[in-house]
C-alpha cells in the first residue's frame, strides 16, 4: 500500500490546472461560468471543449499515441479528472465515444478499424451512440431483439433502441445486434459499427424529466452495414458489450465520482455560510456525505491503481457505483433541505447557482444508469462474494 | 499508488491470520487467559513492527502495526491486544524501562488512559497517583496514563495493576473479549517512564483511532465472509438463501460499505503526518458505522439462528459496540471533522481539537 502521490504525477497535475485554467474562457465562451444554455448552446460549447483538447494533446490521456492518444497512465487521468471537476469543466461532447467505446474498440477492434475510427471519436469529429438497450430489453440486456440479417456484402438491421445518449446527433451507433437465434440468449450477438447517416435510421429524442433530450429512441428500418463494420467476431457481441460496460463502469464513470467532491464543496459553503440559521441535524448531514465523499475519492484510486496494474473491472468499480450514485443523491437532497430552510424557492430554474433542484431530479436517473443500482448489486452478489444465482 | 498489500504486508497479514487462528479460533471463553497467546504473538513480533529498531522493534510503519490489528480484528481476538499496542506506541521513545517486556508480550499494558482526571504527585521520576474511578481494561499487568504537564508536555506514568491503593472494580463488559472495570487510584505508586510533547502524543491518539478502525475493518471483513458463507450453505424453499436478491443485495450493501471503509482507513493509516490528522477521524467514523451496521446485516441474516448465542455474530456485534467508544467517541471524531470542514465557531476551535487526544 503506497498512497503518496510521485513528483511526476504532482508535475502533471500543475501542468493540467494551468492549461485547464487557460482554456475555460475559450470553451465556455466568457469569463464566468455560464447561464444556462439551450440545448444546442450546450453542444456547440462541449463541441468547442472536445476540440480544445484534442488541439492542446489532453484528448485520450491513456489512449495510444499511434490511435491519436497521449500515451499517459490511468492516474494522469484521475488527476486529469480532478483538475476538471476543480476547474469546472464541462463534460466531453463525445463522453460516449472517447470514454466507453473507444476504450472497448482497443480492446476488441481490428486493427484497420482502431485505425479508421479511434482519431475521429477522440477529435470529435465523429459522435458516437451506444445502442445497447431495448424497450424489451433493459436490466435484461441480453434478451435483446433487434436482429442483423446477413446480405450481399454485410448485414441489415431490424428493431429499436432506446435510452441512446446523443442518438440524433451522432455519426456511428456501436449496435448489439442478435445475428442468430441460440438457445442461449447471450450467444447469437454481434457487435455492429452502424452509419448513423442513412434514411433506414430514424432517431426520436426522449424528453427526459428534467425537460432535456439528451436521450433517443433509434429506430432501424433495413439500415445497412458493412460487412467489415463486425467489432470482434461474429456470435461474440456479448463479450464486446461486457468489455465496453466494464469501461463504462470503470474509468468512465471516475468523472462523475471526482465532480462530486466538487459538489459537496459548493454545499459546504453554502452550509458554512449559514450555519447559524440551519438545524444542527442539516449540519451533521453534511458531515457524513463529506466522510463517504472522502472514503470515495479513496476507493476511486484503488480502482485506478487496480486497473493500472492491469486489473478488470468487476465487483469493486460495481461497488462504487452504487456507492456514488447514493451519496450523490443524498447530497442533493440535503442541499434541497438548506435551501428550504434558507427560503429559496424551487422554481427550475430557481436563480441559484448552483441550480440544486435541477441537480435533485437529474441525480435520480444516477440509481439507473449504466446499470441500475438492483443490477450492480446483483453482480456483486454473484461475482464478487459468489452467491448462487 | 497502490492499495494492494505488497509482498511484505501480505506476509504480515497472513503470518499474524494464521497463528490467530490457528490458536484462537472464533469462540471466546469467559474466564480463560490469553497469556500465552500474547507471549507467542510477542515473541513473533507482532507487538513491534512499527517500533524503530534501536528499540527492539522492527522499524517499519504504523501501517505494518495497523496490519497486526487488521488480521486480530478478522480473528476477533480477545483483548487487550489493542490498548497494549498503543500503549507501545506511546512508550517507543529513548530510555523507557520496561519497553522490552511490552514487545515480548509478557508485560500487558493497559490503554493511555488521556488526561486522566487526577495528579500525579512528585513528578521528577515518581510519585503518588491519585485518579477518580476511570473506565481501563482489566487483565493487564499495568496501566499508563498521560498527565498533562505545562512545562514538560506529558508525563507517561505507568502504575502496575497490584499497586497498593488501586483498586479496580469489574464492569461486565459488553464485549466478550474484553475486561474492562473502573480503576481508582489512591496514592498508589506510579513512575513516569517518559516525557513526550503535544504533537508525539497527537500521533500517538491518532495512531489509536487507525488501529482501532483498522480491527474494525478486518471485523467486518470476517462477518461478511461468514454471512455470505452461510447464505450460501442455508436452504429454504429448495435453493440457498443466498440465491434470493432480499438477501443477495443485503449482503452487497455490507460489501459496497466495507469496500469503500477499507479504503479510506488505508488511506489514513498510509499517509504521512499532516494527511492523517485529517482522515483519521474521517477513517473512525466510517469504520464504527459499517462495523455495526454489518453486523446488524449479519444477525438478520442469520435468521433465528443469529439471535442465539451459539451463533458468532453476537460476538462481532457487541465488539462493535466497545471500538466505536475506542480510544474516543464518535461525537469526538465528528466534531474534529466539522472541524475541519470549517462548520465550527473559531471560538470553540481550538478546544475540540485539545479533547482528540
Amino acid at each position: 500500500v503506497n498512497v503518496t502521490p510521485t513528483a511526476e504525477d504532482e508535475q502533471f497535475r500543475l501542468e493540467a490546472r494551468a492549461w485547464l485554467t487557460s482554456v475555460m474562457p475559450e470553451v465556455w465562451g466568457a469569463d464566468e461560468m455560464p447561464r444556462a444554455l439551450t440545448e444546442e448552446e450546450e453542444y456547440a460549447m462541449r463541441r468547442r471543449y472536445d476540440q480544445a483538447l484534442h488541439r492542446d494533446g489532453w484528448a485520450g490521456l491513456t489512449w495510444k499515441r499511434e490511435y491519436g492518444g497521449r500515451g499517459g497512465t490511468l492516474t494522469q487521468y484521475l488527476i486529469f479528472a480532478e483538475e476538471s471537476a476543480a476547474a469546472g469543466a464541462p463534460e466531453v461532447l463525445n463522453r460516449g465515444g472517447i470514454g466507453v467505446m473507444g476504450p472497448a474498440l482497443a480492446d476488441c477492434a481490428s486493427e484497420e478499424q482502431k485505425r479508421r475510427y479511434l482519431p475521429k471519436i477522440l477529435s470529435s469529429q465523429e459522435i458516437w451512440c451506444q445502442g445497447f438497450s431495448e424497450p424489451n430489453a433493459g436490466s435484461d440486456l441480453a434478451g435483446l431483439t433487434t436482429s442483423a440479417v446477413e446480405v450481399d456484402g454485410g448485414w441489415t438491421i431490424h428493431g429499436q433502441k432506446i435510452w441512446t445518449t446523443l442518438g440524433q446527433i451522432s455519426d456511428f451507433c456501436f449496435l448489439l445486434a442478435r445475428t442468430s437465434q441460440e438457445e442461449r440468449k447471450h450467444r447469437g450477438l454481434t457487435m455492429l459499427i452502424v452509419p448513423m447517416r442513412q434514411p433506414e435510421i430514424t432517431t426520436r429524442p426522449i424528453r427526459q424529466l428534467i425537460g432535456d433530450q439528451e436521450f433517443s429512441e433509434v429506430f432501424f428500418d433495413g439500415a445497412f452495414v458493412p460487412r467489415e463494420n463486425v467489432v470482434g467476431e461474429i456470435g461474440e457481441g456479448w463479450h464486446v458489450a461486457l468489455v465496453t460496460l466494464g469501461h463504462e463502469r470503470s474509468t468512465h464513470f471516475i468523472n462523475r465520482q471526482i465532480r462530486l467532491r466538487r459538489e459537496v464543496a459548493e454545499l459546504l459553503e453554502l452550509i458554512r455560510a449559514n450555519a447559524d440559521r440551519l438545524p444542527a441535524r442539516l449540519v451533521d448531514e453534511i458531515v457524513d456525505i463529506a466522510v463517504r465523499t472522502e472514503a470515495l475519492g479513496w476507493t476511486v484510486k484503488s480502482h485506478i491503481a487496480r486497473l493500472g496494474s492491469g486489473g478488470a473491472p468487476g465487483a469493486p468499480d460495481s461497488a462504487s457505483k452504487v456507492f456514488w450514485s447514493d451519496v450523490w443523491q443524498a447530497l442533493t437532497v440535503l442541499a434541497l433541505e438548506v435551501e428550504a430552510e434558507l427560503g429559496f424557492s424551487v422554481d427550475i430554474p430557481n436563480h441559484a447557482e448552483p441550480d440544486w433542484t435541477l441537480r435533485y431530479l437529474g441525480s435520480r436517473a444516477a440509481t439507473i444508469y449504466a446499470g441500475t443500482s438492483e443490477i450492480q448489486k446483483n453482480i456483486i452478489g454473484d461475482r464478487g462474494l459468489g452467491l448462487p444465482r | 499508488m497502490s492499495f494492494a498489500l505488497d509482498p511484505t504486508e501480505t506476509e504480515i497479514l497472513e503470518t499474524v491470520g494464521e497463528v490467530a487462528a490457528k490458536r484462537l479460533p472464533l469462540s471466546i471463553e469467559p474466564g480463560r487467559s490469553y497469556r500465552e497467546f500474547y507471549a507467542e504473538a510477542g515473541e513473533l513480533g507482532f507487538f513491534g513492527l512499527n517500533v524503530p529498531e534501536s528499540l527492539g522493534g522492527l522499524g517499519l510503519t504504523d501501517f505494518h502495526a495497523g496490519l497486526v490489528a487488521y488480521a486480530f480484528g478478522r480473528e476477533l481476538v480477545p483483548g487487550p491486544w489493542l490498548e497494549h499496542l498503543v500503549a507501545i506506541g506511546a512508550l517507543s521513545v529513548d530510555g523507557v524501562d520496561g519497553l522490552d517486556a511490552l514487545l515480548a508480550g509478557t508485560t500487558l499494558s493497559g490503554e493511555l488512559v488521556s488526561r486522566p482526571q487526577g495528579v500525579v504527585g512528585g513528578v521528577e521520576v515518581s510519585g503518588d497517583v491519585e485518579i477518580a474511578p476511570t473506565r481501563v481494561v482489566a487483565d493487564v499487568d499495568q496501566w499508563l496514563f498521560g498527565f498533562p504537564d505545562e512545562a514538560r508536555g506529558f508525563l507517561l506514568t505507568t502504575v502496575d495493576a497490584g499497586a497498593a491503593g488501586a483498586s479496580l472494580v469489574d464492569e461486565t463488559s459488553v464485549d466478550l473479549g474484553w475486561r474492562t472495570g473502573l480503576l481508582t487510584l489512591g496514592g498508589a505508586r506510579g513512575t513516569v517512564v517518559a516525557e513526550i510533547g503535544a504533537e508525539r502524543y497527537r500521533e500517538v491518539a491518532l495512531l489509536a483511532a487507525g488501529l482501532a478502525a483498522m480491527s474494525e475493518i478486518g471485523s467486518s471483513e470476517r462477518v461478511l465472509q461468514d454471512t455470505v458463507a452461510f447464505a450460501k450453505d442455508r436452504e429454504q424453499f429448495g435453493q440457498p438463501i443466498g440465491s434470493f436478491q432480499a438477501v443477495k443485495h443485503r449482503l452487497a450493501d455490507v460489501y459496497i460499505e466495507i469496500e469503500h471503509a477499507r479504503n479510506l482507513v488505508f488511506a489514513a493509516l498510509a499517509s504521512d503526518d499532516h494527511e492523517r490528522e485529517r482522515l483519521v477521524p474521517m477513517a473512525k467514523l466510517l469504520a464504527d458505522e459499517v462495523y455495526r451496521t454489518c453486523s446488524e446485516a449479519s444477525i438478520q441474516l442469520h435468521g433465528g439462528f443469529g439471535f442465539t448465542w451459539e451463533c458468532p455474530a453476537h460476538l462481532f456485534m457487541k465488539n462493535a459496540l466497545r471500538l466505536r467508544t475506542y480510544p474516543n467517541t464518535g461525537g469526538a471524531y465528528r466534531r474534529a471533522v466539522r472541524e475541519r470542514l470549517g462548520l465550527e465557531p473559531d471560538d470553540q476551535t481550538t478546544a475540540r481539537t485539545e479533547e482528540l487526544v
